[in-house]
């Protein structure tokens, strides 16, 4: 029996980025959580009271961060975009996709040491819609800068198969202790490959897509059960 | 606040008020207007349940004689070294700017003749990153029970009021007040006016009760 409605005005939007952001170089020895905020808040000269914005809690922080991330990746591929000589050839969509994947997920490392959990608190029902939503827009930007002007595909498969193959070499990431993470690389290689060689096939691509749906939530509860947590 | 009025519901709602606003030991909390205490003791109760090593929580009301009951129920209780007691107006304030975490009102600012200015002193005497809440009657907002709400506060309170505090007048005048107040959009308006930010409000039993909360920032 309760409404509760949208914010008013956008000062306090300026602050909560302060906040987040000052939040950050707490997150290696507190993690994502209320005390890493409240640091931040202290740091600004700012009331304890003022954590209550935060609905999600230190949450808020994770997914502050992954946005920024993802702008960060954006910039790069319009700036890689700009940079192409007018009359160059397009870049293969295979490659192009794998060298987005890549540079997303090695933009991660910088709090790799905090990043599984980052990625266990997206479980919580709370979190998910917007975590999904935040992921859905990474893989949305990856295939406008790829380019791909086919109308083979629907616009639903196309976000599917990239975000499996995304979650997928994520999941791989979290546990591969090779040098430079030479074995991910390889691995989202393989998976690239196998995405374009079902491209040929679009019955066998849309059998696969039904289990994609499940991958991202299947990534988050691995990455939870990796840090032992219920 | 009378149980006969909000058929009991009022302690729920202040209750709720209290768990939204969450007050930390190291708060500094201000309650205005409301000299028995409800919210008060609600919040010294919610913060010695984090630590008993908390701050006094203060009480501002106009009303003298509201002030002496709520200092006599912290007596009784032996809570009276929790509570700082002022007699004062919601306008202007006699405290100094930036000096509280928390600024609470309940049941209050409708009577309240100036209400930019009751908001515009919240402001001025809440700390930066501090906290407005306000509990307030407002805008019943399903339909259905609007008419049958209407028919209740006004056919029914007043005449309950009569039979239990043989004052019928103070009831209609209640009711009156109820429905002089802003609804809940204009008042969040009101409260970005003065000031506020990330200003939002949730609705308690269909909007009987509204929360209200902004932050100086």
């Amino acid at each position: 029996s309760s409404g509760i409605n949208a914010e008013y005005g956008e000062k306090g939007e300026d602050l909560k980025f302060d906040i987040l952001e000052g939040s950050l170089k707490h997150v290696h020895n507190h993690g994502w959580t209320e005390t890493a905020l409240r640091h931040a808040i202290k740091e600004l000269d700012l009331s304890e009271a003022s954590i209550k914005m935060f609905k999600l809690g230190g949450a808020e922080i994770a997914l502050h961060y992954d946005q920024s991330l993802n702008d960060q990746l954006e910039d790069m591929m319009a700036q890689q975009k700009d940079d192409l000589a007018p009359d160059a050839e397009p870049v293969p969509i295979a490659d192009f996709l794998q060298d987005a994947i890549k540079t997303s997920l090695e933009l991660q490392l910088p709090y790799y040491d905090r990043w599984a959990e980052a990625l266990a608190l997206c479980i919580d029902p709370n979190v998910a819609p917007k975590a999904t939503s935040q992921f859905a827009h990474l893989i949305d930007d990856i295939w406008f800068y790829a380019g791909d002007k086919s109308t083979d595909f629907n616009w639903y498969t196309r976000r599917a198969t990239v975000a499996a193959v995304y979650g997928l070499t994520e999941l791989f990431m979290l546990q591969d202790t090779s040098p430079g993470y030479s074995e991910t690389w390889a691995f989202l290689n393989r998976r690239v490959t196998d995405l374009a060689a079902l491209g040929e096939n679009r019955v066998e691509l849309e059998k696969q897509l039904e289990s994609a749906g499940g991958l991202m939530k299947a990534t988050f509860i691995i990455a939870r059960n990796m840090l032992g947590q219920k | 606040m009378n149980d006969a009025m909000s058929l009991g519901m009022h302690r729920l709602w202040k209750d709720s008020f209290v768990t939204r606003a969450d007050p930390q030991p190291g708060f500094r909390c201000l309650d205005v207007a409301g000299g028995t205490g409800d919210i008060a003791f609600r919040i010294a109760r919610h913060m010695s349940n984090i630590s008993k090593d908390h701050g006094p929580v203060t009480i501002c009301d106009i009303n003298p004689e509201m002030l002496r009951v709520g200092r006599a129920r912290a007596e009784r209780d032996g809570t009276a070294d929790q509570f700082v007691w002022v007699e004062g107006n919601a306008e202007p304030l006699d405290f100094p700017a930036s000096s509280f975490d928390l600024y609470t009102i309940a049941y209050g600012i409708r009577n309240c003749t100036h209400i930019d200015r009751v908001l515009a002193e919240a402001h001025r005497v809440l700390k930066p990153g501090g906290r407005f809440m306000c509990l307030e009657f407002s805008e019943v907002v399903q339909p259905v029970l609007t008419s049958v709400y209407e028919k209740y506060s006004f056919d029914v309170i007043p005449v309950l009021g009569h039979l239990v505090a043989g004052d019928m007048e103070s009831y209609q005048y209640l009711v009156e007040s109820i429905r002089k107040f802003p609804k809940q959009e204009e008042f969040a308006d009101m409260i970005v006016n003065a000031g506020f930010s990330v200003v939002e409000y949730e609705n308690l039993t269909f909007g009987v009760t509204s929360i209200h909360s902004g932050y100086k920032l």
